[in-house]
């Protein structure tokens, strides 16, 4: 039974072939906008999490402080959660980063008898304590510790960032939904397509006395064939949007551009997108079988 | 074999296909089914395959309850059926050989097997040199004889057939009912429902006629 059903299945997707092939590409063209929105995303999230990287507490050490209190402060940040890197600045280190993000001040620095800067330890925080509270928690914290005059963070960035990041994270979902969906009834109408087409051969299969399930499960098969072809079209014409940008100068604005092709999708993401173009031609199939045999 | 008692089928408006039809037709028994146009023979065949449903009444087909066999059943009945359409109901993309293989590839039977009863049946209705035709090449005669090939192959309980010989010439036509009565003989109950007043009297098999959906006795 298998092996006649993918047989026929086979055979009939031969059959009809340039229908089932305009009907793969109208899956890839919706599985495709749905790719270029997944990739997009994607990338943006590489994107915020980068920036999200540079999230810091910068700990300003005494001038008088000494190395133990130095050593302890440092190993009090070793292995915890909140805490991505620690990175240790010393007055002299300060001022030559300091000479390096403004070079036109070069020569102030150069008048001053002594360093001004101050010692510190900046601290990168870890993913998901990236919040002012988390911030201000851990700064209140070394403030307490001896050896230190002050620690600060960047409230107001810290602040329109999260905002940006829970608007960027809302704004897709619901985008990505309403694409998603977009593309599954399109799949679904499409599969629909194909299927009332072969509607006087069902009925005659109906009438010679072949089961419900002998008639669907062709159907079925060549639905999900067709699902999958689309999904692997709309992947491959994917990827060749995404290289194509990537090596071309081109016109197009450079932050969509960066935004598509920073990377390629995960490879889990493209094996769901071919899933998804798998599920919806087998439910488009069993939905418009379930109306016709009616 | 086919028994139906107090049968009405009404299709709303008024329109009343079938009247109070009582019938018994033996295991065995060739019948004709006669009556003007419209007078409600492919309607009752319908009824007899479950493609439509009696509005009243009791239809027993080898003693399944029709009216009320679950939909999951019917195909069961129906592979017990050999059905000669009136419009053929061939498969355009299908050659005559997987036409006529349709029923036996439903029915689960054997590959080598149904190659052979394939080809038999379409040698005794003179389509061998068409089995890889496609219908659309084939004449409206040739059409029917396939049509009927597949109602024959795998030797149904009961035989139905609306106008089989349609299409047919006299010679052919006659060839035909032959063949209907040595499958009649070898077990077939045959029902056939035709206009073919020549024919009906040549083979002098039993009458059954409709007249407006009720049937007439003699």
């Amino acid at each position: 039974m298998i092996r006649h059903s993918l047989n026929e299945a086979l055979l009939n997707l031969w059959r009809n072939r340039f229908m089932n092939l305009v009907a793969s590409f109208t899956i890839a063209v919706s599985l495709l906008v749905l790719g270029l929105f997944l990739l997009l995303a994607h990338n943006l999230k590489g994107v915020v999490a980068a920036v999200g990287s540079q999230v810091t507490v910068s700990v300003y050490l005494r001038p008088d402080v000494t190395e133990e209190q130095r050593a302890r402060l440092i190993d009090s940040l070793r292995g915890r959660a909140e805490v991505e890197s620690t990175e240790y600045l010393s007055p002299q280190a300060a001022l030559e980063k300091f000479q390096r993000l403004f070079p036109t001040m070069r020569e102030v620095a150069g008048e001053l008898q002594e360093n001004p800067l101050p010692a510190s330890v900046e601290i990168r925080m870890a993913q998901g304590h990236r919040d002012p509270e988390a911030l201000r928690r851990l700064a209140e914290e070394m403030e307490r510790l001896p050896g230190v005059d002050d620690a600060e963070f960047d409230l107001p960035w810290v602040t329109r960032l999260q905002d940006v990041v829970a608007m960027a994270r809302t704004a897709g979902i619901s985008l990505g939904g309403v694409v998603g969906l977009a593309a599954i009834l399109t799949i679904a109408s499409v599969i629909r397509m194909t299927i009332y087409a072969r509607q006087q051969e069902i009925e005659i299969l109906r009438l010679v006395g072949a089961t419900r399930l002998y008639i669907a499960a062709p159907f079925l098969l060549e639905s999900s064939v067709l699902g999958i072809v689309g999904g692997g079209l709309s992947l491959g014409a994917l990827y060749a949007i995404h290289r194509r940008l990537a090596t071309s100068q081109g016109s197009v604005v450079p932050v969509l551009r960066d935004l598509l092709t920073a990377s390629f999708l995960p490879q889990s993401t493209s094996i769901l997108l071919l899933l998804l173009g798998l599920t919806a031609g087998a439910l488009g199939g069993l939905l418009s079988l379930r109306r016709i045999s009616r | 074999m086919v028994e139906l008692y107090h049968v009405n089928k009404d299709y709303g408006r008024g329109n009343h296909a079938l009247v109070d039809v009582n019938l018994a037709i033996e295991k065995g028994e060739f019948v004709f089914l006669t009556g003007a146009s419209g007078a409600g023979k492919t309607t009752l065949l319908r009824l007899l395959f479950r493609e439509e449903i009696a509005t009243s009444g009791k239809i027993l087909v080898d003693g399944m309850n029709v009216s009320t066999l679950s939909a999951s059943r019917v195909p069961r009945l129906r592979r017990r059926l050999g059905i000669v359409f009136q419009d053929f109901k061939l498969l355009p993309r299908r050659t005559v050989f997987e036409n006529v293989g349709m029923v036996m590839e439903v029915s689960g039977v054997p590959r080598r097997l149904q190659r052979a009863k394939t080809y038999a049946v379409l040698e005794m209705l003179g389509l061998n040199h068409k089995v890889r035709s496609y219908p659309l090449e084939l004449s409206g005669g040739e059409q029917q004889r396939v049509a009927i090939a597949r109602a024959l192959v795998n030797e149904p309980a009961l035989l139905l057939a609306d106008e089989p010989t349609g299409n047919l010439d006299p010679k052919l036509s006659w060839d035909i009912m032959t063949l209907f009565k040595t499958i009649n003989i070898r077990g077939t109950t045959v029902l056939v429902a035709t206009h073919d007043k020549d024919l009906i009297t040549r083979m002098g098999k039993k009458v059954i006629t409709l007249d407006c959906g009720r049937l007439i006795t003699h």
